[in-house]
């Protein structure tokens, strides 16, 4: 039976250069689709690119091409270098990191892999140091803000709270006029807290990142612990998709998890394949599942 | 027959150090300017508000005799409704408006300049006598003891074109 599922299955799940390298095109793809911030020449060639390697599924394997997909996102991060998202310097990186895989002669997948371990130590690493050196973070800050202005958690709050979305509806306009005028450089304002303990859930909530992705980074670097990192990925994975609107980014993350997922571990591999085919679809619906602003 | 480099177990670390070099000169360069923790490859995000909502940034110039303060907004509205650039007036207002925005992220001097001095070519070609330029930035501080947020200017740069 299994077999059979398996011939008529689309992929093979345990092809793991054939899968991700899929993925990373659909994510260029969905981003050049999208974002009218990169230039119409950059955005067009990448679009007939990918589509060139959905019909000629040999170009996946071409060095050639990844290398391409990568030097047009380069070109667009170097002329926006302080404006572009950090997702877009991943993508450079990521689809570099497949131009060199099929580069090499032999084992490829595990330079694919070893790779892969390395950006996410570098990425996940440094978001990490950033937060624990942050004293704003610790706080509870963005967190803080967030809920202030009703940007997360809001059905939780609002079962318990039931003035919740009027307090936060009128800080937010507050905080919009606030800013909309010169003359209140230099003056506070102060909002209508909602919840008495919001400088506590802000603490937790932030001290509970650092932790996890702390964790995460630790855990990858190792060998053991195969089941555990993966299921606490998907974790950190969903539940910052109800706290930010990063689906792009999370595709990415929930991409890398899949690369250092073992193969035997088919469950996993596969639930970060749906967890994936939902990010990319929300994003490319521009479907906004309204846990945010 | 010895591998090249890009085939060595080596090229394993090339982009992962690639990357880590990049978020390491981020982090000196907000370290040391204006430039904001959540862009230039960095993985500061969250660290700070996030300034598409926390940072402002304002033009004021003198036009017709009055002193004029605006954001990027209000500068887009203005010429679209004035048709102040002729039938390019909403393609210089979305440029404008655009640029002023990419602006608050690394508000630095040079680049000011370079936008002020754009703005005021542009409109002496429509006719429009613009003097006295200056570009503020504004930043949104908050304090979690006190629920208290401050409007701060980051920026506030004049003289910007000779």
């Amino acid at each position: 039976m299994n077999s059979e599922v398996r011939q008529h299955s689309l992929f093979d799940l345990k092809d793991t250069l054939d899968i991700a390298g899929k993925i990373l095109s659909m994510v260029f793809m969905i981003t050049f689709v999208k974002y009218e911030g990169i230039s119409p020449f950059i955005r067009s060639t990448g679009v007939l690119t990918i589509l060139c390697a959905y019909f000629m599924k040999d170009l996946f394997k071409q060095p050639l091409y990844w290398f391409s997909l990568s030097a047009l996102m380069a070109i667009h991060v170097a002329q926006n270098y302080f404006a572009s998202a950090n997702h877009l310097f991943v993508m450079v990186y990521f689809s570099a990191i497949f131009g060199l895989t099929h580069y090499q002669l032999e084992n490829k997948e595990k330079f694919l892999i070893t790779s892969f371990k390395w950006m996410f130590t570098v990425f996940m690493g440094l978001a990490t140091l950033h937060k624990g050196a942050s004293l704003f973070y610790w706080q509870g800050g963005l967190f803080h803000d967030y809920i202030l202005r009703g940007g997360i958690l809001k059905f939780v709050f609002k079962a318990f709270i039931p003035n919740f979305s009027e307090i936060t509806a009128s800080n937010s306009q507050l905080l919009n006029d606030f800013l909309a005028n010169a003359e209140n450089f230099g003056k506070t304002l102060k909002l209508n807290n909602p919840i008495s303990s919001l400088g506590l859930i802000g603490s937790l909530l932030a001290g509970s990142v650092v932790i996890v992705e702390g964790i995460l980074v630790g855990l990858m670097l190792t060998k053991k612990f195969e089941k555990t990192k993966h299921a606490l990925l998907l974790v950190f994975v969903i539940s910052t998709f109800f706290f930010r609107l990063e689906n792009i980014f999370l595709s990415l993350v929930s991409m890398t998890g899949f690369i250092l997922c073992p193969k035997e571990q088919l469950t996993v591999r596969r639930s970060y394949l749906v967890l994936i085919a939902y990010l990319l679809s929300t994003s490319a619906l521009h479907m906004r599942p309204g846990f945010y602003y | 027959m010895k591998k090249s480099f890009l085939r060595s177990d080596k090229a394993i670390l090339i982009i992962p150090s690639l990357a880590l070099f990049i978020a390491l000169i981020q982090w000196g360069i907000f370290l040391t300017t204006d430039l904001t923790e959540w862009k230039g490859g960095g993985f500061g995000m969250y660290t700070t508000l996030h300034p598409n909502t926390a940072r402002t940034i304002w033009l004021e110039y003198d036009f017709n005799g009055f002193r004029v303060l605006q954001r990027p907004d209000e500068l887009q509205k203005r010429i679209v409704e004035e048709k102040s650039f002729g039938e390019r007036s909403s393609d210089v207002a979305a440029w404008f408006k655009n640029e002023m925005q990419k602006m608050r992220y690394f508000p630095y001097r040079s680049r000011l300049e370079s936008f002020a001095k754009d703005f005021k070519a542009i409109a002496n070609q429509s006719g429009q006598k613009i003097s006295n330029i200056c570009i503020k930035v504004g930043e949104l501080k908050l304090n979690p003891k006190t629920d208290e947020y401050k409007y701060e200017i980051i920026k506030n740069e004049c003289e910007l074109v000779k």
